[in-house]
């Protein structure tokens, strides 16, 4: 229900409020953030590099810095190369689109993987955690990009459980770098826990890792609100992507 | 949920291009948008259709915003704005009147909904006097221009200053105050709410 402001206008207005905030209520409906976030960026188009560097005013000149440092560029990779050098994928900014690692990489274990839940928000009867899952290992590993996640009580009991996944991409997960998601969960109609919840997610070999928050998130965290007893509960992770967060 | 904090630091990363960030905007500020973008249009495909597409200019833009209190006054409006577009789109391919189906076994009234509000009803009150009063203010908004219609939905719907409409919308905050209270009487007579509720 919307709030009056302070520059009351006229007494009328707190009336007027309820009925148009009860009125604006019909058009909440449940969303996925994540798709509307994707669906957003994928529908428009920043300006890229490119474009601000010569759009409509575009010189040689600004293109000759460019492809100057370009060529230097260049050359210093091949000189790096050339002496023996290699490339590997770098734990970039969120931006970075999932790649798979060069070379022959293992799948990723349990063991190897570690992760936090970095956030805790709710929206529209669901609730969504930003997580990161770390690659503690010495070397890169690969792991499908969506992974079946579960919500679970401080005792390791499955509150809800997601639907198991298959044919995801690989997803290449450099040593020492993090990958940062969100997953998605909805309608918990069970017992009301106030124990600390951790998410799950399982690997293909069916091992699991669970992930914790840190101590000031676990008291905001709470479970999906029950929407309905007759729908089931639902959970999903959005695919990984390389990165970090840091709220 | 989203604390000013963790927002700060969402619109900063998401102006980054951090679609996550991003994500954790639209969780936080796309009701707020979809209820602005309802009593702008009347229409709750219209309203979801009109913050997707604001959700877009915000993706472009993001990087505008200097002070994170000013990113719902700005969210809002945008979803006012993309609404009120659609709405002008739909009305020049549209009938705008439309007749309503007489529900008496519903105790609704039968009247005619005018363009706004047309298909409201998914999400209708349930009760039938509930019912009758939001269609009797879903009619009194379809007798009102669109750009009143973003004025009291950024108002009564979005709860903000005018202040935060006046910038939003270009105007001085005095004469948002003053298209307010002229917008007020006209409601109070046409809803009849001078009568003793």
């Amino acid at each position: 229900m919307t709030n009056l402001p302070d520059d009351h206008i006229d007494p009328y207005e707190s009336r007027l409020t309820r009925r148009v905030g009860a009125f604006a209520d019909q058009a909440v409906r449940p969303i996925d953030a994540s798709a509307i976030a994707a669906a957003a960026r994928a529908g428009a188009r920043r300006p890229t590099l490119a474009g601000r560097l010569f759009g409509s005013g575009g010189s040689a000149a600004r293109l000759g810095v460019v492809l100057a440092g370009a060529l230097v560029g260049a050359a210093a990779l091949a000189v790096y190369l050339g002496a023996g050098g290699s490339t590997s994928p770098v734990a970039s900014g969120p931006d970075a689109t999932p790649t798979a690692v060069p070379g022959p990489a293992a799948a990723c274990t349990a063991d190897q993987l570690s992760g936090t839940i970095e956030a805790w928000d709710g929206a529209a009867g669901h609730r969504i955690a930003t997580i990161k899952v770390h690659n503690s290992a010495s070397v890169d590993c690969v792991l499908p990009e969506l992974l079946r996640p579960a919500l679970v009580d401080s005792a390791g009991r499955a509150l809800i459980v997601g639907a198991p996944v298959s044919g995801a991409a690989p997803f290449g997960l450099p040593r020492d770098a993090d990958a940062t998601t969100m997953v998605d969960m909805a309608n918990y109609c069970g017992k009301t826990t106030t124990a600390a919840l951790k998410l799950r997610l399982y690997l293909p070999d069916e091992s699991s890792i669970e992930l914790a928050a840190p101590a000031n998130l676990t008291s905001s965290m709470d479970v999906p609100p029950c929407n309905g007893p007759n729908e089931p509960a639902t959970i999903q992770m959005q695919p990984l992507r390389l990165g970090t967060v840091s709220y | 949920m989203i604390d000013d904090d963790s927002l700060r630091a969402a619109v900063a990363r998401a102006a980054g291009g951090d679609e996550v960030a991003f994500a954790r905007i639209v969780a936080a500020h796309h009701d707020d948008m979809a209820r602005v973008a309802f009593v702008v249009c009347g229409d709750v495909e219209l309203a979801q259709a009109a913050v997707q597409a604001a959700w877009q200019k915000a993706w472009l833009k993001l990087d505008s915003i200097r002070a994170a209190d000013r990113l719902r006054p700005w969210l809002v409006s945008i979803a006012a704005n993309e609404a009120r577009q659609l709405i002008r789109s739909r009305n020049r391919r549209w009938l705008r009147e439309t007749a309503i189906d007489a529900d008496e076994s519903a105790g609704t009234r039968v009247g005619v909904r005018v363009g706004i509000g047309a298909r409201a009803g998914a999400g209708i009150a349930a009760d039938p006097a509930s019912r009758a009063a939001q269609l009797d203010l879903a009619n009194a908004l379809a007798g009102l221009e669109p750009d009143d219609r973003t004025l009291i939905a950024l108002r009564y719907a979005a709860g903000l200053t005018s202040d935060e409409i006046g910038r939003a919308i270009g105007m001085t905050g005095g004469g948002v105050r003053a298209r307010l209270a002229r917008l007020l009487t006209r409601l109070r007579e046409e809803l009849h709410d001078d009568e003793p509720a």
